[in-house]
């Protein structure tokens, strides 16, 4: 029976200005939402973007997130120490300033740094070799970004290996 | 018996102490203290000094003053002007059989709940004038948009916008308003011959005044009193040109930064005497256009 009341009778039509002001009203929420899982150097990017993208770069099998300052193709330097506070993480480096089996930079401003409106770039890599104190150092190229997605899958993958 | 009524009596004020000394201690306290600091030079670091009505004819002489209270006058007739309208056309749409109902009541209210902080610093990202998420929306249908919160002239309808977006608590009052109004108001109606809008504005509204007459004074009251948007978004200063300097960032500076408490105790009673003259003024209109018949 239909509803006595023809308030709350309604048209197929009313969907038409519900889902406008409801996408309005979703918005900002779902951008917030996507915001929060994007990497740093994917927000605030123009124009926008909707989805999270990690950059990453593969080193032995191995996938590692980096937030990198890189241009797209040029070659950087993946360093593991094994020793310092750096103990353990990707260094993703310049090779010009790998000496010695270590970061030092020639000059400050060369190291990395977050450039925002750089593109979030993946990288490939082009060659290892292991140092003394068995530190893990990697040749990279860098290289066009992937989705979280692909990501995550890919270390579910290395992870199982 | 009367030893019996005494302890009644005795227990009933033990059971009242504890919210009356609350209402004390809290309220009546603060306020006559505040409205004695009003008379008096005071920063705080040294005791008051008694000035009179000083506080209250420098403030009629003060610019900021003047500044302040149009921008939040500004503020408040849009919000509560706009507001109305979004969130009783929410309310009229959603108060049907349409499907997705419970999907879109969630969508709609879902902004209000979020924190007055959370939602400024989100709409402060979206704001911006070149990477924001507005303007980039704009950008993409041709529209080149204003700097929006960094533009004097775009910064208090930006404020306004954001307000509308928390409109979901209000239509959630008048969802329940409208679904209070009998069923059988409308049976008669339709056989009079009445169609959409002479229901709307001969049935509806009418029962629905009541409510009405709560949202507006309840967001009257919370449009002058709005601080916490324009001190995240724009800074303490209600930049740009202090068009966002709304009346409680002044008196929060005037107080807190300034340390003229004596003054921003003044600004608080203005306030105060402005939103009673307000209430009650939306009270004796509402005698015209209330109905509480059922």
């Amino acid at each position: 029976m239909p509803s006595p009341n023809p308030l709350t009778r309604t048209t197929p039509l009313i969907h038409l200005p519900l889902i406008v002001l409801a996408t309005l009203f979703a918005l900002p929420l779902l951008w917030l939402l996507l915001t929060a899982l994007q990497p740093r150097e994917q927000v605030g990017k123009i124009p926008p973007e909707w989805l999270p993208r990690q950059a990453f770069i593969r080193i032995a099998g191995e996938t590692v997130p980096v937030t990198p300052p890189l241009p797209v193709g040029s070659d950087k330097l993946v360093v593991v120490p094994n020793t310092g506070p750096k103990r353990g993480k990707h260094l993703l480096v310049d090779p010009a300033d790998f000496h010695d089996g270590q970061v030092k930079p020639a000059q400050p401003s060369r190291r990395l740094r977050v450039d925002r409106n750089q593109l979030p770039s993946r990288a490939r890599a082009v060659g290892s070799r292991t140092l003394r104190d068995r530190q893990r150092v990697v040749l990279v190229e860098i290289q066009q970004p992937r989705s979280a997605r692909i990501l995550r899958r890919a270390r579910a993958r290395s992870a199982a290996k | 018996m009367n030893s019996r009524a005494r302890a009644n009596r005795r227990n009933g004020l033990l059971f009242c102490l504890p919210w009356l000394i609350g209402l004390t201690v809290f309220l009546i306290y603060p306020l006559c203290a505040a409205f004695y600091y009003s008379l008096c030079d005071y920063s705080v670091l040294l005791p008051p000094v008694f000035i009179g009505f000083d506080n209250y004819l420098d403030l009629a002489q003060d610019p900021l003053f003047w500044q302040s209270l149009y921008n939040t006058a500004y503020f408040a007739t849009g919000s509560v002007l706009l507001g109305l309208l979004v969130s009783l056309s929410l309310a009229l749409l959603l108060n049907s059989k349409v499907k997705g109902l419970g999907l879109y009541r969630t969508v709609f209210f879902l902004p209000s709940l979020m924190p007055v902080v959370a939602g400024s610093i989100l709409w402060m990202v979206m704001y911006n004038g070149q990477s924001g998420l507005i303007n980039s929306g704009l950008r993409a249908i041709g529209i080149s948009g204003p700097a929006w919160l960094a533009d004097p002239t775009w910064a208090k309808p930006a404020i306004v916008i954001m307000a509308v977006w928390g409109a979901g608590n209000a239509m959630v009052i008048y969802l329940a308003g409208l679904q209070d109004v009998p069923s059988s108001l409308y049976e008669a109606a339709i056989i009079d011959g009445a169609g959409f809008f002479q229901r709307l504005v001969h049935v509806t509204l009418p029962m629905i005044s009541p409510v009405i007459y709560f949202n507006v004074v309840l967001s009257i009251i919370s449009g002058f009193q709005a601080f916490t948007q324009a001190f995240i978004m724009t800074g303490s200063t209600g930049a740009p040109e202090r068009s966002t300097l709304f009346y409680v960032l002044n008196l929060y500076n005037v107080g807190f930064q300034d340390l003229r408490m004596g003054y921003a105790s003044a600004m608080a009673w203005v306030l105060f005497i402005i939103i009673l003259l307000l209430t009650f003024a939306a009270t004796k209109l509402s005698q015209r256009f209330v109905t509480y018949d059922r």
